[in-house]
């Protein structure tokens, strides 16, 4: 007969990682499996960001400079990290022609040094593999070079396949394999979830970056790809991204024209590529409603809408890791038995941030480059610090409700665009995107 | 057939991912396409970020 796992967590990313790490460490018989060897070399696209100090999947998460602790106050839990890392002191939106919305003023909040910060850059490579260290000197065991393409039920455990043919057993399975799940939808979970389409990104590590106020996490409105910059964790690199949900667009084309563009080219004058390149594809959906089938936790990425991040990550993976094995130690092997992480993730997860959706409207579809410069440039900056996107989106949507009138009184031409944005119907805009996507369905 | 440039890859496996036949895996951390099972469909030809699978006679 197979040997029966405990728990056979499937992906070795922050969630999976950890979700073998805290089941390893509780005494469960623990397999996981993971497709790359180098689990230190970041292959897909990553920014590496810890967002700090503010309410994020109900709890206020910290690093400690002292211990090298990422922490989980109210939790109850933390996380090792000794590797290199770089504060950031707030969140930018750039207009097109260069005007910044300032969620948080880098100069103003550096004076406070660590205080002042609201995430810091780690080494995703390294914060990864600290994990997956801890896990194996816990006793897990793990299947490098491992490609999972099947998943199915027996009456003594659950069963993955891996693409060699070989079967591995567990009376639980913990799905952590990504944004882009095979096991979701081998399950058949992504039907009834609201398909938002294909993203694809491109990342370069660049040198010579140099402006002001770099320290902070820019997203530059109004281009044809979107365009994100970040601290590099490295100290003289810095991190530019683009992405889109066209795939007849071109990266390299998309991130030339802003490159060139009169507004940041003096940024970039004196750039060059010094680091490695990323890529990535992600096939995106609303969250689930729920993240349990058949003695299948589903945790991370893997469940949610867009990105849950690597806190987000951390979190659910520690959560599914601690449910599975009060299960095993109570012989529960059912849904009542993790009903912890079940209720974790109903009621923390989708009770306070729903499933999502987005209405996926185009900024650049309905405002010029010099109306999207003329809001950015009426915000009196700096805006609250943060580098919530749930806070973000509130503190923005607050300020420009304030400055309507003002906007009203100088470019009512301005005013009415933003009305009609709000008659724009949800779909429009996710059908440009869906037309432009590939549904995964195998 | 479809040739996946290794020059192009970075090994982000969107490919992998979306390929509708699984016909895509990472083997020791490089992307290869198993011929007898891909259909040709060039999904991974236009998902991908890096523009490294190719369509060739």
């Amino acid at each position: 007969m197979k040997k029966l796992y405990d728990v056979v967590v499937v992906g070795a990313g922050p969630c999976g990682a950890m979700a073998a790490r805290i089941a390893a460490e509780s005494g469960l018989d623990v397999a996981m499996l993971e497709r790359k060897t180098d689990i230190s070399f970041i292959r897909r696209c990553c920014t590496g960001c810890l967002g700090l100090k503010d309410d994020f999947m109900d709890d206020i998460q910290q690093f400690d400079d002292k211990t090298k602790r990422l922490l989980f106050p109210r939790h109850g839990f933390s996380v090792k990290y000794d590797g290199p890392y770089k504060n950031v002191y707030g969140f930018h939106l750039a207009s097109p022609l260069g005007a910044r919305v300032k969620l948080g003023s880098v100069t103003e909040n550096k004076k406070r040094g660590n205080d002042g910060r609201v995430a810091v850059m780690v080494d995703k490579g390294l914060f990864i593999k600290g994990i997956v260290d801890e896990g194996l000197a816990a006793g897990v065991k793990a299947y490098f070079n491992t490609n999972v393409i099947d998943v199915w039920n027996e009456p003594e455990g659950v069963v993955v396949a891996d693409s060699k043919g070989n079967h591995y057993k567990g009376k639980f399975v913990i799905a952590a394999d990504g944004v882009n799940s095979r096991l979701v939808r081998k399950l058949g979970l992504n039907q009834g979830r609201r398909w938002l389409g294909t993203y694809k990104d491109r990342a370069w590590d660049m040198a010579g970056v140099e402006f002001d106020e770099m320290e902070a996490l820019i997203f530059c409105m109004g281009w044809e790809c979107s365009v994100s910059l970040a601290p590099h964790v490295q100290e003289g690199l810095y991190h530019v991204a683009v992405a889109s949900y066209d795939w007849k667009l071109d990266l390299e084309e998309g991130i030339q024209k802003f490159l060139q563009s009169k507004a940041f080219a003096p940024w970039f004058k004196n750039a060059r590529v010094g680091g490695h390149n990323t890529s990535c594809v992600s096939n995106i959906y609303s969250s689930m409603p729920n993240a349990f089938i058949n003695n299948i936790l589903i945790a991370g990425d893997a469940t949610w809408m867009q990105e849950c991040a690597i806190l987000g990550a951390l979190l659910m993976g520690w959560k599914a890791g601690h449910s599975v094995s009060l299960a095993v130690k109570q012989n529960q092997i059912n849904k009542e038995g993790v009903s912890d992480y079940v209720n974790f993730y109903t009621k923390d997860l989708i009770g306070r941030y729903g499933m999502g959706g987005g209405s996926g409207i185009d900024f650049s579809d309905y405002f010029s480059p010099e109306d999207m410069e003329y809001m950015a440039a009426i915000v009196d900056n700096p805006l609250r610090s943060t580098l919530d996107f749930y806070t973000i989106y509130r503190t923005i949507s607050k300020t420009y409700l304030d400055l309507f009138p003002r906007i009203q009184d100088e470019r009512p031409d301005i005013m009415e665009k933003l009305f009609n944005i709000r008659n724009v119907h949800p779909e429009v805009g996710l059908q440009k995107r869906r037309s432009n996507g590939f549904l995964s369905v195998s | 057939m479809i040739y996946i440039d290794t020059t192009k890859c970075t090994g982000c496996c969107g490919c992998v991912d979306l390929c509708p036949a699984a016909a895509i895996e990472m083997d020791h951390d490089v992307v290869a396409i198993n011929q007898s099972v891909c259909m040709e469909c060039l999904i991974c030809t236009k998902v991908c970020p890096m523009r490294a699978p190719q369509k060739v006679a």
